[in-house]
């Protein structure tokens, strides 16, 4: 699994050994109301890693500082042994990093397959790679196939949740940063988002996975991390964990009203 | 309170004392200030304390000057009257601009106001009431001589200005004041919290027409030749909404502050200019624009909080040196 | 009946130049969400760049065309170098307060270059009319209004077609998620703000070509612009030179009955009337940027 025998010009299976390395982040939207204060995490390769809180514990913020989208104010992020830290979104997906934000991502009055071809901007000089990534993202989807020429707001929910997975995965990413896959999806899709997530492991790569559904989350992890008000409370693997996961998990439930 | 109320009485009194005492050249280079150190408050309450960039002052200073002149000239009404009219066809002006605008948030309504200008000026232009192009010339006052006249104006103009300082002052420390400064801040937010938003714009809107209508008739007065092209131009905006942010808006002291300041700064630089002779045939006219048009995009890119935002953030470092209000670079908002 | 023809015909022709006017000042706002309030002084600009080439060189009106073109992107990268670069992380009203000063010293630049005195571009082999039946349409309008067409076109098939223009379109929609994909959206607006600089520019080679103009001009090419945009919206710029033509053809009716010297007020009667439709929309709209 781990030797990969991707060509090295695949910047996205060139490093399937990347693990995703959090180091005493601090970080936050305003000065001196940081988010995050000395959050430390690591995501492994192969692995499915899941970060659990409260609301505002600030899961979806140590996202964002990892994919680039909040400066941090200190500490470090690293990809394999590269530190990422001051890295900008697009040399991060450049590496193989690929972010799935909280809600809604696909942009409405574009159509479906200039919604896909927006996934793979990074690679806009590179047309025969495109159109194979295209080729191979229509044979894994055929629905979006049929659906390439209507605008995504047309879209039923699933349809677009299922046009933002595709397009996640388009560049062939090896580090899958995922925010809060399961809100506002039809049960039965949930199913099949974790199902996939459950492949993309076993596919080698680098899952981090932000989850307010706590059981299904847990139930497909390897590692879980807790975090309370930016700060880092608990972290273990699954099976040393879902004893003491309940405690922890039943004092947030009497703080907010989890869905 | 009181006490402070008193004092501005006082500091009116003072200066309008002093106008008296000096040689009227000087005073006269002062009619300016005050004009626009009223305007500037005028603009301060929706410009600087809302955050809704107003572009439309000239409209409301034209409305006034010509509300003024018309009344004076086609109607026979003595000053008292003739400014009442400028001040109530501006407010009325503001009333439509602002109903037909201030639901635009951002670069529309900056624009909306802008525009209006140039509408206004065209509309002057054409129709009968205001001569069109001609212009008007309004009554003189022959018994009083120029040095006394010039001391009324300021006098006038100061007057008003302090008063628009004074009327800025408490806005600040009211709840319309702080309305203000949430819209400003987070408008959904402040809808959200209850506040009626559009009554707060609308009204500190008004408060511009009102003020910029009154400058506008004593300006007619004093000029006593008034066309559409002098008075609804751009270029009496530009120097309203520079004076204030240049100070520092969304502070009754940035005017104060500003208008002297941004008015000396020109005139020393048209000196400096002036006495390089690099320009053939002497200082072209349009030289003072451009000279308030560069200092605008300095203010915008360096001093975007004027010079009182400047001394507050270093009063803010001293205190609590890590304390400053500047936002990360929070791209993931 | 024949009189009515004509007028509807020249307003065509000329509404479709309204829309060219407009449509830097859509785009801008539609795509970038800035509103640039230099659109008249630049659009003044083009006309004297236009001006000045041809009595240099009596350049043909496409060459005219390309050049001020290259002279707005070159003046765009200059200001967003020096400017703009630095303010994206701003407030779009500090974007629009500087942007106001570059107006202003635009203008008075070009009226202390050019003089404040009324000029006129006279291309000699445009000066006649080609019949048409009982139509007699000038030259200059045609190619005015055929350089509208042709610029909206071109940009509206770069949008809809190229990668670039996807991402355009994309980062329009959502900032954010255009990040997320790598779109360096910062750059996306400064490219954003040269196509409405061009924009401006070109239509101001078509005001060379149809009016005598003078820099004070500036404020009624920036009314026009900004009924057209509201008229038209700014979501879409085929609607812009719709809003255009519709603009030009009631104008030209209009002056059927109305005298010349209040056929302005005609046009504002129609922005009026125009912001009354559409505040509810625009206000919507404006909400969602
Ligand atoms: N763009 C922003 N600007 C300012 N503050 C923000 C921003 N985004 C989040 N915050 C604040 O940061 C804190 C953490 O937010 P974050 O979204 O990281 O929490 P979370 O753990 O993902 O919560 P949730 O379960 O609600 O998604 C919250 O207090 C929130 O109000
Ligand atoms: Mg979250």
């Amino acid at each position: 699994m781990i030797g990969s025998s991707a060509p090295i010009s695949d910047a996205a299976t060139n490093n399937t050994r990347s693990s995703l390395v959090m180091d005493k982040i601090t970080a936050g939207y305003h000065a001196d109301q940081w988010v995050l204060n000395g959050v430390s995490l690591r995501a492994e390769p192969e692995r499915v890693t899941v970060v659990l809180g409260p609301n505002g514990a600030g899961k979806s913020t140590v996202l964002k500082v990892l994919y680039g989208l909040v400066a941090p104010h200190a500490g470090s992020v690293r990809v394999g042994d590269q530190d990422i830290t001051r890295l900008p979104p697009e040399a991060r997906l450049a590496l193989g990093l690929a972010y799935l934000p909280q809600g809604h991502s696909v942009f409405p009055s574009l159509t479906v397959q200039e919604n896909l071809e927006m996934g793979l901007w990074i690679y806009r000089h590179d047309r025969a790679r495109r159109e194979e990534a295209l080729e191979r993202c229509f044979a894994e989807y055929p629905v979006l196939k049929d659906l390439r020429a209507k605008l995504a707001g047309s879209l039923s929910g699933g349809q677009q949740r299922l046009l933002e997975v595709a397009r996640l995965m388009l560049p062939n990413p090896t580090v899958l940063l995922i925010d809060e896959p399961s809100v506002g999806v039809a049960p039965n899709l949930v199913d099949i988002l974790y199902e996939h997530i459950v492949r993309w492991r076993n596919q080698g790569k680098t899952v981090l996975l932000v989850d307010q559904n706590v059981e299904a989350a847990v139930s497909i992890a390897d590692y879980v991390y807790t975090l309370e008000s930016g700060r880092n409370r608990l972290d273990g693997p699954r099976d040393e964990f879902e004893g003491r996961l309940r405690e922890v998990v039943g004092q947030w439930l009497r703080l907010d009203v989890l869905p | 309170m009181k006490s402070r109320m008193l004092m501005m009485v006082l500091v009116t009194a003072a200066v309008v004392l002093v106008s008296w005492l000096l040689n009227s050249g000087i005073v006269s280079l002062f009619v300016p200030i005050a004009m626009y150190l009223a305007m500037a408050q005028g603009w301060n309450l929706l410009g600087g304390y809302g955050g809704y960039l107003n572009l439309g002052m000239a409209s409301f200073f034209g409305l006034g000057a010509f509300g003024a002149a018309i009344a004076a000239v086609n109607w026979n009404q003595s000053l008292p009257v003739a400014l009442l009219v400028g001040a109530v066809v501006a407010i009325l002006g503001g009333l439509v601009m602002g109903l037909l605008s201030l639901r635009l948030r951002g670069a529309f309504f900056a624009i909306f106001t802008f525009v209006s200008v140039f509408v206004l000026e065209a509309i002057a232009n054409t129709v009968g009431i205001t001569h069109g192009a001609l212009g008007i010339t309004l009554p003189t006052f022959s018994s009083l001589s120029y040095n006394t006249l010039t001391k009324i104006w300021f006098d006038a103009f100061i007057v008003l200005g302090l008063l628009a300082t004074v009327v800025v002052w408490l806005v600040e420390r009211s709840r319309w004041g702080s309305s203000l400064v949430a819209i400003k801040e987070d408008e959904p937010a402040a809808e959200v919290l209850g506040i009626r938003t559009m009554r707060v714009k609308l009204l500190a809107f008004l408060f511009a027409a009102l003020v910029g209508g009154l400058a506008g008739g004593l300006y007619a007065y004093q000029q006593q030749f008034i066309y559409p092209s002098t008075i609804f131009t751009d270029t009496v905006t530009l120097q309203v909404v520079l004076m204030a942010v240049a100070g520092g808006g969304g502070s009754w002291l940035g005017p104060v502050i500003g208008t002297p300041l941004v008015m000396g700064i020109s005139a020393l630089m048209r000196l400096i200019v002036g006495s390089v002779v690099v320009f053939g045939n002497g200082i072209p006219a349009q030289l003072e624009l451009i000279i308030y048009g560069l200092m605008l995009v300095a203010v915008g890119m360096f001093l975007p909080n004027g010079l009182v935002g400047l001394v507050k953030r270093w009063r803010g470092r001293s205190a609590t040196p890590a304390a400053t209000s500047e936002r990360l670079e929070a791209r993931g908002a | 009946m024949a009189v009515v023809l004509t007028t509807v015909v020249s307003g065509i022709l000329l509404g479709l130049m309204y829309g060219l006017t407009g449509m830097g000042l859509t785009f801008t706002m539609g795509f970038g969400k800035t509103m640039n309030v230099a659109q008249g002084t630049l659009i003044i600009l083009g006309a004297f760049f236009a001006l000045t080439f041809f009595n240099a060189w009596h350049l043909n009106v496409i060459v005219l065309v390309i050049l001020v073109m290259v002279l707005f992107g070159v003046l765009a990268g200059l200001l967003n170098l020096s400017l703009l670069r630095f303010l994206r992380d701003k407030s779009e009203i500090i974007t629009l307060l500087v942007l106001f000063g570059v107006a202003e010293v635009i203008e008075n630049v070009t009226s202390w270059i050019w003089t404040g005195n009324l000029q006129a571009m006279t291309i000699p082999t445009l000066q006649n009319s080609i019949q048409w039946g009982s139509l007699s349409l000038p030259k200059t309008d045609l190619v005015s209004a055929a350089i509208a067409v042709v610029a909206t076109g071109v940009l509206y098939l770069f949008l809809q077609y190229t990668y670039l223009g996807k991402a355009i379109r994309a980062s329009a929609q959502s900032d954010l998620y255009a990040r997320i994909l790598g779109v360096n959206t910062s750059q996306i607006r400064a490219i954003i703000f040269l196509i409405g600089l061009v924009l401006a520019g070109i239509a101001g080679v078509t005001v060379a070509l149809l009016f005598p103009f003078a820099p004070q001009d500036q404020d009624q090419w920036l009314v026009m612009a900004f009924i057209v945009v509201v008229v038209g919206g700014i979501d879409n710029i085929l609607s812009t030179l719709l809003a255009g033509l519709v603009i030009g053809v009631a104008q030209a009716l209009a002056g059927l009955v109305v005298p010349f010297q209040d056929q302005n007020l005609i046009l504002y009667a129609f922005l009026a009337i125009a912001l009354l439709f559409r505040n509810n929309q625009l206000a919507r709209r404006m909400r969602s940027l």
